[in-house]
């Protein structure tokens, strides 16, 4: 999560986005993901044996669904320039998302 | 229901699309509720990392690894230099405690006389036994009197050579400096007074030419 906060705010800066400075305060906000004391690391095997699993949950879902995921998550768009780009409401953006994300879940916990 | 709330939040929160007044919202559950769905927010959170081993890995280049290298190593060197740009200015101080220690001079002089002793050691030995008995034998203590001669030479050197130098470049300067100064001042004052005639010379003409015109 931490790579992928990153990775957005280079491609956003090298897009001259209307970004405030990059300084302490800023990584910590929008950079440093925030996780749950609860969260439980990952190993790599089990990354590895989980791929197949997730291609498969990811394929599961409707294209619009992914592609909407896909601007979220790889193109690090916000939700109202989401339904600037799609012409559709932000509500349903946001739906589209939430849903998505739990099929994802859900997908998962089912192969389980 | 403040928990299904919260875990459609969480929800976009994880993948990163949440807008300021959401977030706040969420952040003000998260502190507030004690009920707040932590391990919900660790299941999507996981899950949310784990989307890009989904897709297939793209190996750089070597040209952008050479390139990265490249950029690695000018990184290392400008904070070499910056570590060396600091370091002259602590130097100093022990250069200065190197040059007091070297100042105390009596040791190589002490070295030298060994030298001057022993090189006289096998002069003696290549004379033959007859013209030693002619000479006549000195003690140690004779010796040791002459010493103190070598030991002027050797410690008056240095000093001569700068005094040496010194009055050269006096000389130098006397001879050879001076009478060209001298001579520059004088061609400036001679210069001066035909720039003085040429223009007098010049506004005579001028007014020359005014009148009769």
């Amino acid at each position: 999560m931490l790579a992928r906060n990153k990775a957005i705010d280079v491609l956003n800066r090298r897009q001259e986005k209307n970004l405030p400075d990059y300084n302490d305060e800023y990584e910590k906000v929008k950079i440093i993901p925030k996780l749950s004391p609860e969260m439980q690391a990952i190993d790599l095997g089990e990354v590895a044996a989980k791929k197949e699993k997730i291609e498969a949950a990811i394929n599961s879902l409707t294209d619009a669904q992914r592609y909407v995921l896909e601007l979220s998550y790889y193109g690090g768009m916000q939700e109202d320039e989401i339904a600037a780009k799609l012409k559709i409401p932000v509500v349903t953006v946001k739906s589209k998302l939430q849903v998505a994300i739990g099929n994802l879940m859900q997908k998962l916990s089912e192969v389980k | 229901m403040e928990k299904k709330k919260g875990i459609e939040l969480i929800k976009l929160e994880v993948l990163g699309c949440l807008n300021e007044k959401d977030s706040e919202n969420l952040r003000m559950m998260k502190e507030s509720e004690e009920n707040f769905p932590w391990k919900e927010l660790a299941d999507y959170q996981n899950l949310v990392s784990l989307l890009p081993s989904s897709l297939d890995v793209n190996y750089p280049d070597s040209e952008l690894k050479d390139k990265t290298a490249m950029k690695l190593y000018n990184i290392r060197d400008e904070i070499k230099a910056k570590l060396d740009a600091k370091k002259p200015k602590e130097v100093p101080i022990a250069s200065v405690v190197e040059e007091t220690l070297e100042e105390k001079p009596p040791e190589p002089i002490v070295e030298e006389e060994i030298n001057f002793v022993e090189e006289e050691k096998p002069l003696v030995d290549k004379v033959d036994d007859k013209s030693v008995k002619d000479i006549p034998v000195k003690t140690e203590s004779e010796v040791v009197i002459q010493e103190p001669e070598n030991k002027e030479t050797i410690i008056s050197k240095p000093g001569l050579d700068k005094e040496a130098v010194e009055k050269i470049m006096r000389e130098f300067i006397k001879s050879g400096i001076r009478p060209e100064l001298e001579k520059i001042k004088t061609d400036v004052k001679n210069n001066r007074l035909l720039s003085i005639i040429f223009f007098a010379s010049a506004l005579i003409l001028i007014l020359l030419l005014f009148f009769i015109k």
